[in-house]
This record gives C-alpha cells, structure tokens and sequence, in this order.
C-alpha cells in the first residue's frame, strides 16, 4: 500500500514537473499535432503578396514535423473575395484556412472561428508565441467584438518614396512636407526634352480601386475624417476639396503619366523602376521590388518617408494593410489549421521569411528590429516609426468599406482627368455613399457606429 | 413498334436526355434567379437572412442612372461592334470568294483571332495597349496623335473595346458567310450573266437574297453574345476607367461579387435576359419571314 | 463568269489581303514574341522586335505552376462535354427537324434561350447545385456546367443542318426496308459529317476557353489553363513574358487542331450545301 502511495507521489511529482517544464522548454509542436496526423489542410492563398509565393516553399517544413499535408490554391486578387464567399455562403467544407485582406475582414467575419479559445488550449497554444510582439494596430485589423480571428503575416502602409538623386540634381534638400509642396516639388521634378516628358515628377494611381485610398492619405493627414459618429460622409469640405484640386492640378498638368489613370500599386512601382518619376505614393512593400536591381533600375538611390501631412497634429493618417490566415466556421480541420497560422506566425518563421525570402513587410517588433533583418531594407525603420507615431489607422469596420472606395472612386477619377470639377465630384461622391449606407439600413433610429470608427485627431 | 406510336414517342426519346441535361442544370439557375430577384440577400451580412421584398430590386435598378448609363452603354456597344463585324466580315468573305495564289495559306490565318481564347485576346490587348510599351501606343504616338494609353482615357476605352471585339469575332462572320457563299448554286449567276448584269446588280439581286439566311443566323449569334461580353473586358479594364467600359455584364459582376447584393444581381439578369429574348424573337421572325419567302 | 481582271485589279486586292492577313495575326504572333522577351526587353519603348531570344520565361511559367496538369484538364473537360453535347444535341436536333411535335418550334426557342441566360447570372445556382452533388473541384462537375452551354447551340446548328437536307433521301431509304433509326445512322449521319466536325470545333473553342465557371467551380484539381492564366495579374506586376508564354501554350493547340480541320469548317458550315 505504502508503494502504490509512493509510486503515485512519485508520479505527480514527475508530472508537475513535466508540465511546468514543457512550459517553460520550446513549444513541442510534434507533440501537439499527433492527434492531427495525416490531415490535409486545404489553403486558398491571394497570388501577388510575396509572403503567399513563400509559403507553398516554407510550408513543407511544417509538413516534415507534424505530418499533416498542405494543398494550395492560388487566386488573383481582383477575384478572391468574390470566390471565398461563394465557398462560404454555400457552406462548402473545402477551406481550412483563407487568406484574408483585412480591408475586407469585416465582410467574412460572420464566417469565421475565432481563436481566443485555441490560444487558451495549452494543448494547443504555444506559450512563447507572444502576442504583443505584432504591431497592435495591425493585429486589430483582425479583432472583432473583443475576438481575434487571425495574426497578420504583413504590415504595409502608404509612404512617400522618392528619387534622392533626382532631389539633389534640382537642389531640393528633403522631401516635402505639405501636399502642397508635393505638387511644387513634382512641377520642379518633372524634365521635358523636347516636346515630350522624360521625368514626371510623380505618379498618380487612378484605378478605380487605387484612387481613394491616395486620396484619403493626405485627407487624413489634414485632419480629415469620412464619416461623422452616425456614419454619415463628410468629406464634403474645404479640405478634401484642396486635397482633390492639387491631385487634379498633378494629372492635368501632366507632372503625372498619361497612363496613371490605368495605374493601382503594382503598375505605378513598375513605371517608377523604370527610372521615369521623381516621386510615389505607394505602399512600403513595394520597396521590396524596387531595391531588387534586377526589377529596377533605381535601387540603392530611393529615400522613404511618411507621405506628408498638413496638419501637424494629425494622427492616424495612413491606412494599414496586411494579410492573414483565418479559418472559417465550415473547416474540417479547424485544430490542424490553427497550429499551422500559429507555426506560421512565431517569431522563428517569420523571421525567417523576412531574413531568406526578403518579402518586405514584417510585421513583428522583434523582427524588424533583428540586426539580420534590420538592413535589408532602408524603410524598416518607418514601419516601426508609424507604429510608435500611432500614424497607422484602419479603415472603418463595416462591411460595405469597399462599396464606399467604390461608389466615390467612379467620381473621383472623372475629376482626375478634368471631366468634372472637384467640388461636384465630391459632392457626387458623398450623395452615392450616403444613399447606399441608407439603403443598408445604417441610419435608423440615428445609432452611433462610434465603435466601427477607427483613427482619430488629436 | 407500330409506325403510328413510333411516330409519337420516338422524337420524345430522342429529345429526352437533352431535355433532361438542361431542365436539371439549365433552368434550375433560371428560376433561381427569378426567386432571388425578389429577395433582400447580402452574402457579407448573414446574419440579415434572405428577405422577401417584392420588386425592390427591380424598382432600385430603373431609378438608377448609373443602370442605364450602362444599358445604354451595352447597346451601343453591341450595335457598333457587330455591325463593323459584320460589314466587314461578310466584305471579307467576298474578296475570298474566288481563286487566288496564297488562299490556303491566308484563310486559316484570318481565322485565329476567332480560335484565340477570350481571356487570351483580353491580355493580348491590354499589353498592346499599354501606355508605356505598347505596340499601339508607339503606333499612335509616331502617327503623332497625343492620345498615348487608349485604355485609361475615358473617351477612347469603348472604341477600344470595341475595337478588340471586332478584332476578335469578324473573322466568325467571316467563315459562316465564306462557307455559304462557296456553297450558294451556280444556275442564278448564269442566267443574270445572260442577262447582261453588272458587279452590283448581281450582288443586289442575286448573292444578297440568298445570303440574307445565314448573315442573319451570324447575326443573331453575334448579337446574343456580345450583349453579354464579359471576359475580354473584364481583363482589359474590369469596366474602368470610371464605368467607360461598363456593361451590363460587368455590372452583374459588380453587383453580385463586388457587393454581393445577390437579389441586385439577380434583377440584372433577369431583365438583362427578357432583353436578349425580345432581341432574338425579333431576329427570329424576320429570319422565318425570310425563309418562307426562299422556300416560295 | 470568270472576268479577266487588270494588274491594277490584283494589287489592290493582294494589298488588301495582305493588310488583313497583318491585322489579324500580327497580335497573336505579337505575344508569341513577347514570350521570348527577357523582362528588360519589355519595359521599353518603342518595342523592341530585335532581341536575343530566351527561353526563360517558359520555364519560368512552367516551374511556377503545374500547367501540364492545367492542360491535361483542359483536354479531358473540352473533349468530355464535346462529345456529350454531340451526341445528345444531334439526336435532339434529329428530332426536332424530323418530327411534326406539338410545340416544335417552342421546345427549340426555349433550348436556345438557355444559351442566351448570362453565365455570370447562373454561378451561384450552379455553384450551389454542384456542391449539392459533390461536384466541386471535379473535371466532371465542369463538364457539365459547360454541357448546358454547348447544347443548345449543337442543337440549334444542327436542325438548321438536318433541315437543310432533303427528307426524301431518309424516305427512300425506309420505303427500301430501314428502320427510321438505321436510316438516321446510314443515310443522313455521314452526310452530316463535315457539318458535325464544324459543330464540335465550335463547342471544343468554346470549353477550351471558357473561364467564370472554370473558375469559380474549381479549386486544385480540375483547374484549368485560362484560370490559371489569369494568375500570372497580380496587382505586383503583371509578368508579361511569363503570361505571353502562358498564353501562347494555350492557343497553339486550338490553333493547331482547327488548322488540320478548317476544310471541315467550310464544308460543314455551307448550310444548304446538299440542295444542288
């Protein structure tokens, strides 16, 4: 009897101390995954992000520890969000995990399986993984009502990226501070040879999915908000009303491409690489394919800065993107699934990522700050500038974002080449938006949406 | 099997499994959308359910400027399109009909753009277009002409749609009027050479009436599809720059997978599809008017 | 008939041909070029039409993505719902041509007007269908998206061909003992023929390239290659060599095969053909 009791002390002894010291050893993800061997996780991943092209690659590690097999599925942008909710408003299995845009996060939340009690699953969760490491901005890109649904494997946001040789050539010492001086500047920057324009002096990007995000940057950075508490558009002023005359002043003036127009991200960076604009409005991880030489010829000669602002109080004056693996509520495999975003998104991995695959958009602290790291790209030291600054914001939390960027987006590029004036554009746009906002039913009763508002200015 | 009941089930055989094939996939979506028209169905907000609503949808459409600026929109494109197509397909097929060095060389050829892909010809175009190395692009600026990327510019990205889709299916009106010209019977050009006929007279009198059957069938292909052209524009432009290029098609798209208003969407289709049926019933009684007048 | 033409006459109409033969395939062998760009070559302007060719972009293409299974589906689905449509739709047209059926003539405009339907408009009622079967991601579920498209013009070509062809040719052969089937099979099938040839073409083009269903109805593995085209646009770039390579594979065999059957085309689509 007394053995037996002894055997049993013995037995708990060894087990609190197992416990205490998996805690405090490496996360054994070998260990965690047993019961989900031989699983196949079904991925559908937006093709065009760097990350994505890395993951099919650095996912085959995970595979070798935990034996649970990967399939992806690879999706033009343009067409992701119409495929993800046909698969999920049919309830189609097929997904493990999406590969989610958070501007369009709050359209696939009624959708997906938050992660709150994975992460408090010491079965699961890895206690190393360290939460607060993310950018918080960027992390709440992927929170809803108090739930987190995913970690963002990017961070990115609009900066200004500039031609220091082209600076010098002209005598100009740094780059602008106020919109308005952005546009003295293109109109200094900008060399005609002949008739024709050898250097603009900036790019515009006139898409229709491109053209109110350039716009909303210095709008914010003037203090400006889109929407009042009850969600109604008021960027009918004075301010926007600047902001849009100088960006039609850059296009009809031709200190811009004819083609801009036509251009979103990827084409304007392709026109700049090209060594044929001084200055661009682009998101930073751009700057990962402009410093590759073998992509550009301007590599080694650009300055990042944040784009720049008006008002100098003003805070939250970028929009932050990023991408995120989330698993919607319809998956087979929701524990596989979990453990991979969770292995995917450790310190270890994407690090690694950054550190062999150069993507450019890290979105842990403790990444961009790591020496290996740290010099691979001259704006790193931005992303955690704006992080600290607050300058990075979210766009609004509803579902209908992308039919607000839309619907102002179709105006706002008549303005652009001069088929209508600025003031009408904007009053055109701000009548569109409030008409559909009402249509959805938003302004019953007069409710405040305070909470689905993001940014603010102090 | 007596000849009498073959006479009465066997074309019901005959018709069954491609009866079946489209009664089960076919009209399914059909109704779908007639059932969809009438509800309130957001994809993004669930939680809001599937709501009847009558004729919401349809009434929010017709008071839309934007819906009929593409209407008006898809109308024009289709008219100018497959009347270019036509006009020079069926001149096309003509100049070949006769013998010449080279024919079976240059036939095939003419036919490609018609074999190429949709998605392809979009590509293919949006690279020739491009602004800042595109073939047409250098074209239009050694003319001398300061209009530099067609696509982006509002008032010349129609033309250009057009353009390519003229590009694309000239060569199918080409063919179909090819294929029955070599086929039309020799005994009517005899007697109009007897009669001293000029060129013109005999095309008026007698290669036009015979070929007024098919142009009509190529006709009313054309027009069935390019109404509904989606691919090539969605690859060039996605209906920009603003909503130049936005047709009907386009804003289905819009509205069911940007907006994901399914009930919008559906409507469009609807009415988008009563338009094409009036279209056709149209074409068809003048093509069996046509062929009653042959057949006398 | 014949007239005798003047030199004037023939250059004039061999510079016509000549700048219609430039107009329609200078595109095509225009992304064919394009193909063996390297990217550097691409980015300039005016074009470039003297370069060292490469080979890069087509093994870039072909590493990226696995396009030999892309094409393989391609195949399998365009040849699959091509002889499903041929078959049912022949029979139906047989049907509707030959036959006094109450409502003929409704029974054909309501096949046709399937046709008309916008595709865009049917994804989501397919979609929902296909995954009631468990047809999701299959090359057959596509089949028979694209069945549905490919019918009804087989069926409405096809009347138009037996119509066209005299009845007594069918009725002789009866009075001589065949069944009516037997006389379908041995009098007017092979008289068909080029005209059946030119059908499938049209509904071979036709799934070889369509894209929406493709697209939404497939996932990993019935994939095919117009989809997978469309993957080389990302907002980043749009690799143009890489697309150009893409695009050329794609259309080289539609090209190829409609090359070896063009007398068909002409021959099967001669309509009343046979009267004389």
């Amino acid at each position: 009897m007394r053995k037996l009791s002894r055997i049993l002390l013995f037995g708990l002894i060894l087990g609190i101390v197992f416990i205490f010291s998996s805690n405090l050893m490496a996360f054994d993800l070998a260990g965690a995954s047993k019961p989900y061997k031989g699983q196949t996780l079904t991925l559908s991943l937006m093709a065009g992000y760097k990350v994505n092209e890395v993951i099919p690659q650095i996912g085959k590690e995970f595979t070798k520890i935990t034996g649970i097999e990967l399939k992806y599925e690879s999706i033009p942008y343009s067409e992701t969000l119409e495929k993800h909710m046909i698969a999920l408003s049919t309830g189609s299995r097929t997904y493990d995990l999406l590969n989610i845009d958070n501007l369009w996060f709050p359209q696939y939340v009624s959708y997906l399986r938050p992660l709150d009690d994975y992460m408090k699953n010491p079965k699961l969760a890895d206690p190393n993984f360290d939460v607060k490491d993310f950018v918080p901005e960027v992390l709440q890109g992927y929170q809803w009502e108090g739930k987190t649904y995913s970690f963002p494997e990017g961070y990115f946001f609009p900066v200004l990226i500039y031609r220091k040789d082209l600076f010098e050539k002209h005598g100009l010492t740094g780059p602008p501070k106020t919109y308005q001086e952005f546009y003295e500047y293109a109109k200094k920057l900008t060399e005609k040879e002949g008739g024709t324009t050898v250097v603009y002096g900036a790019t515009e990007q006139g898409q229709r999915t491109g053209i109110f995000d350039e716009l909303c940057t210095p709008y914010w950075g003037k203090g400006g908000q889109l929407f009042d508490k009850k969600l109604k558009p008021i960027f009918d002023n004075q301010d926007m009303l600047n902001v849009l005359t100088i960006y039609q002043k850059i296009y009809t003036e031709g200190l811009a491409p004819a083609g801009s127009t036509d251009f979103e991200l990827g084409e304007a960076a392709a026109f700049f690489a090209q060594g044929k604009a001084a200055m661009m409005w682009n998101w930073s991880m751009m700057g990962a394919d402009l410093e590759d030489p073998s992509k550009s010829k301007v590599a080694g000669k650009l300055g990042y800065t944040m784009f720049p602002k008006d008002n100098p109080k003003a805070v939250h004056y970028v929009r932050e993107a990023s991408t995120g693996l989330c698993i919607p509520k319809t998956a087979t495999n929701k524990e596989a699934a979990f453990l991979f975003v969770q292995w995917l998104n450790s310190k270890g991995t994407l690090l690694k990522v950054e550190a062999e695959y150069k993507t450019g958009h890290p979105s842990r602290y403790s990444v961009m700050r790591d020496p290996k790291v740290a010099k691979l790209f001259p704006y790193f030291p931005l992303l955690e500038k704006a992080a600290k600054d607050n300058a990075v914001r979210l766009v609004p939390k509803i579902v209908e974002w992308s039919q607000v960027d839309d619907i102002s987006a179709v105006y706002f590029q008549k303005c652009m080449i001069g088929k209508m004036s600025p003031k009408d554009a904007i009053k055109e746009a701000v009548k569109g938006v409030e008409r559909m906002l009402d249509d959805k039913g938003y302004y019953f009763e007069g409710k405040e949406y305070s909470d689905l508002l993001t940014g603010r200015y102090n | 099997m007596d000849a009498v009941t073959e006479e009465r089930y066997l074309p019901w055989g005959l018709l069954a499994p491609a009866l079946i094939i489209i009664l089960l996939i076919g009209v399914f979506p059909l109704f779908y959308n007639l059932f969809l028209s009438m509800h309130f169905w957001n994809l993004t907000r669930p939680e809001l359910g599937m709501r009847f609503i009558w004729f919401k949808n349809y009434t929010s459409l017709f008071t839309s400027s934007l819906f009929w600026e593409a209407f008006l929109r898809t109308f024009v494109f289709t008219i100018v399109a497959v009347g270019l197509e036509m006009c020079l397909g069926f001149g096309l097929a003509l100049l070949f009909n006769r013998d010449f060095k080279g024919k079976s060389i240059v036939f095939p050829i003419i036919l490609i753009p018609m074999i190429t892909t949709p998605i392809v010809v979009g590509l293919i175009w949006r690279y020739m277009f491009n602004g800042e190395f595109g073939f047409v692009s250098w074209i239009l600026q050694v003319v001398g002409t300061d209009v530099h990327a067609v696509l982006s510019n509002p008032a010349t990205a129609l033309p250009a749609v057009i353009f390519v889709d003229v590009w694309h299916w000239t060569p199918f009106v080409f063919l179909l009027s090819l294929a029955r010209l070599g086929a039309l019977p020799r005994s009517p050009y005899e007697a109009a050479e007897i009669d001293g006929a000029s060129t013109w007279q005999i095309f008026k009198w007698v290669t036009f009436p015979m070929m007024k059957s098919v142009l009509l069938v190529a006709l009313l292909l054309r027009t069935m599809d390019a109404f509904k052209i989606f691919d090539e524009i969605f690859i060039m432009t996605q209906g920009g720059p603003g909503d130049a290029t936005e047709v009907l098609s386009l804003e289905i798209y819009r509205q069911t997978f940007r907006y994901f208003n399914m009930g919008k969407g559906s409507a469009l289709a609807i009415v988008m599809l009563i338009v094409i049926i009036i279209i056709s019933r149209i074409y068809l009684k003048i093509f069996q008017k046509e062929e009653a007048v042959v057949q006398q | 008939m014949v007239k005798e033409h003047g030199t004037f006459y023939w250059v004039i109409f061999y510079l016509v041909i000549i700048a219609a033969v430039i107009f329609f395939l200078y595109p095509v062998v225009y992304l064919f070029m394009t193909s063996f760009k390297s990217r550097l070559d691409i980015y300039v302007m005016p074009p470039k039409f003297f370069f060292v060719p490469t080979l890069q972009a087509w093994v870039d293409a072909f590493t990226k993505k696995p396009l030999f299974h892309y094409f393989f589906n391609s195949a399998v689905v365009s040849f699959g719902t091509t002889i499903i449509s041929l078959v049912f739709g022949t029979l139906a047209a047989y049907a509707l041509a030959r036959f006094r059926i109450k409502g003929s003539k409704d029974i054909s405009f309501f096949i046709l007007s399937i046709r008309m339907f916008p595709p865009i408009a049917a994804a989501i009622p397919i979609f929902l269908w296909m995954k009631q079967l468990e047809l999701i991601d299959t090359r057959f579920g596509l089949i028979c998206a694209y069945t549905v498209f490919n019918l009804p013009f087989v069926v409405w070509m096809m009347r138009e061909f037996i119509i066209a062809i005299p009845q007594e040719l069918e009725e002789a052969a009866m009075v001589d003992g065949l069944t009516r089937m037997q006389a379908f099979r041995r009098i007017l099938l092979p008289l068909l023929r080029p005209s059946l040839v030119a059908v499938a073409i049209f509904c071979v083009i036709f799934s070889w390239s369509e894209f929406l269903f493709s697209f939404l109805l497939t996932q990993t593995e019935a994939k095919t290659m117009p989809v997978s085209i469309s993957e080389f646009i990302t907002w980043r770039e749009v690799t143009w060599e890489q697309v150009s390579a893409a695009g050329t594979a794609l259309i080289i065999p539609v090209l190829v095969f409609s090359f070896f059957v063009q007398k068909y085309l002409v021959r099967g689509l001669s309509f009343g053909a046979v009267k004389e």
